[in-house]
């Protein structure tokens, strides 16, 4: 039967291909530029394939609860590994590490331009995103309540946010001062919560020991540091 | 700018999903469409309705109960766990799961259509002369509703190409794995990458186009028609 044979070779074609030996990194989206410019160096070095899924840390989390099969986890914040190792018996042995630790941006103008109500505001979705969050926190200052009626556009993530400002649809972004253009505006660290952004093993394996030994190493650090990030206590 | 290998793997596994898709919709599509083309009371129309829910449902519904049903705590991720000793969530398998649910309304619908025009009278003939069901389908049926099944087919698989928020939500964008044509194209979008999403989007709009053409091409020159 020509057909039964034709369906055997579909269901061969399905499984999985040679993905099981490369890295699965779940990263936060504003960390992902930066992380895909450092992995290019570890691949050369050791051979090891990583591959990168991103979305805002909230996406992320949610699909680690219901099982996505990721063997590292490159949160935004501390929380949302420190609530999945809480949730997950056996992510527990391997506390949570620091390898970066953000800073806030405004692209489009000076940090007063954000208590004019006529300019729009893009950030990130403060409800998944910890850069939204912190954005929603510098929003709510009292120097810039004169802006409280501006319009605010939420992106699913960081990027989506800054695509929102670089594409011209708004007039501002507070967006991670890694992936904000030449010139924006730096917001200061104390005016938010301290994004110290967390890294979460979830598959033990020699490999994953590897490389979150190799992304907290020194020479790793100064690669963070030089990409916008500030360096880990 | 040659295709980058992870755009290679999305485009692999987009076509087989795609395939397996339309493989298992038309081996469950099809007795499914032909026992509504034979119904005429509510149980009949209440299915019709529960198949067709994919075209109107935002599929984030879909993907939202898929999620919670395949998750590895309930029992439906922890029986596939056992038996295959493989994780249902976020895995292939559990984009085929998907995508047959959601594109069952396109198989379902023009198969049932076809069958529902096959006169009662060609089949009881043949069973006068001593054709069994499996005989009469592989005589009277197959033969009459190729088109249907070419349309059927064909609408599955481009559906299933065509599919996102499903894929989305219970696929997780792993590359290799559960990274799809649509969701690649998310991705470079989601990362600024404008060249490439614009070569995987300008693909996809001419692959449609092309297989919609040929469809609706060869829906004016029909064959033969059957004489009343």
């Amino acid at each position: 039967m020509p057909l039964r044979h034709a369906l055997l070779c579909l269901l061969l074609l399905a499984t999985p291909c040679d993905a099981a030996q490369a890295l699965r990194v779940a990263v936060a989206a504003n960390f992902r530029a930066t992380l895909e410019s450092i992995n290019a160096v570890y691949e050369r070095e050791t051979g090891q394939r990583v591959v990168l899924s991103s979305a805002s840390t909230g996406v992320l989390a949610t699909q680690i609860l219901h099982g996505a099969p990721f063997d590292l986890f490159l949160s935004a914040d501390s929380d949302a590994p420190a609530r999945l190792a809480g949730a997950r018996a056996g992510l527990r042995e391997v506390p949570p590490a620091c390898y970066a630790v953000g800073r806030l941006a405004l692209a489009g103008g000076e940090l007063a331009a954000l208590a004019d109500p006529d300019n729009s505001v893009a950030l990130a979705n403060p409800d998944t995103a910890p850069y939204g969050r912190a954005a929603m926190a510098v929003l709510a200052r009292p120097e810039f309540a004169a802006g409280a009626a501006r319009k605010l556009v939420r992106g699913n993530n960081t990027v989506q946010a800054y695509q929102f400002f670089a594409g011209g649809a708004v007039d501002l972004a507070l967006v991670p001062l890694a992936i904000a253009p030449e010139g924006a505006a730096l917001v200061p660290a104390h005016w938010h919560a301290r994004l110290e952004q967390h890294a979460l093993l979830l598959h033990d394996s020699a490999a994953a020991r590897g490389y979150l030994n190799w992304l907290r190493s020194a020479r790793v650090r100064s690669l963070i540091t030089d990409a916008g990030y500030e360096p880990c206590p | 700018m040659p295709l980058s290998p992870a755009e290679l793997d999305a485009i692999a596994l987009t076509l087989a999903l795609a395939a397996v898709t339309t493989a298992l919709l038309l081996l469950l599509g099809t007795p499914l469409a032909w026992w509504l083309s034979r119904q005429r009371g509510s149980l009949g129309a209440f299915i019709e309705a529960l198949v067709a829910l994919p075209l109107i449902l935002p599929p984030t519904v879909l993907g939202f109960y898929l999620l919670l049903l395949l998750a590895p705590d309930t029992p439906v991720g922890r029986l596939w766990q056992q038996v295959t000793g493989t994780q249902l969530a976020f895995s292939f398998s559990a984009l085929v799961i998907g995508s047959v649910l959601y594109s069952l309304p396109f198989v379902v619908q023009p198969l049932q259509a076809a069958f529902t025009r096959v006169p009662a009278g060609l089949l009881q003939a043949a069973a006068t002369l001593g054709a069994n069901p499996a005989d009469q389908f592989r005589s009277i049926v197959l033969p009459l509703c190729r088109r249907s099944f070419l349309v059927a087919a064909s609408l599955g698989f481009a559906h299933t190409v065509g599919e996102f928020g499903v894929v989305l939500m219970i696929g997780g964008n792993i590359p290799g794995e559960t990274q799809v044509l649509s969701i690649a194209l998310y991705d470079h979008v989601e990362t600024l990458r404008f060249a490439e999403a614009h070569r995987l989007a300008a693909g996809l709009v001419i692959f449609s186009v092309a297989l919609l053409f040929a469809l609706y091409r060869g829906a004016g020159t029909t064959p033969w028609r059957l004489r009343a």
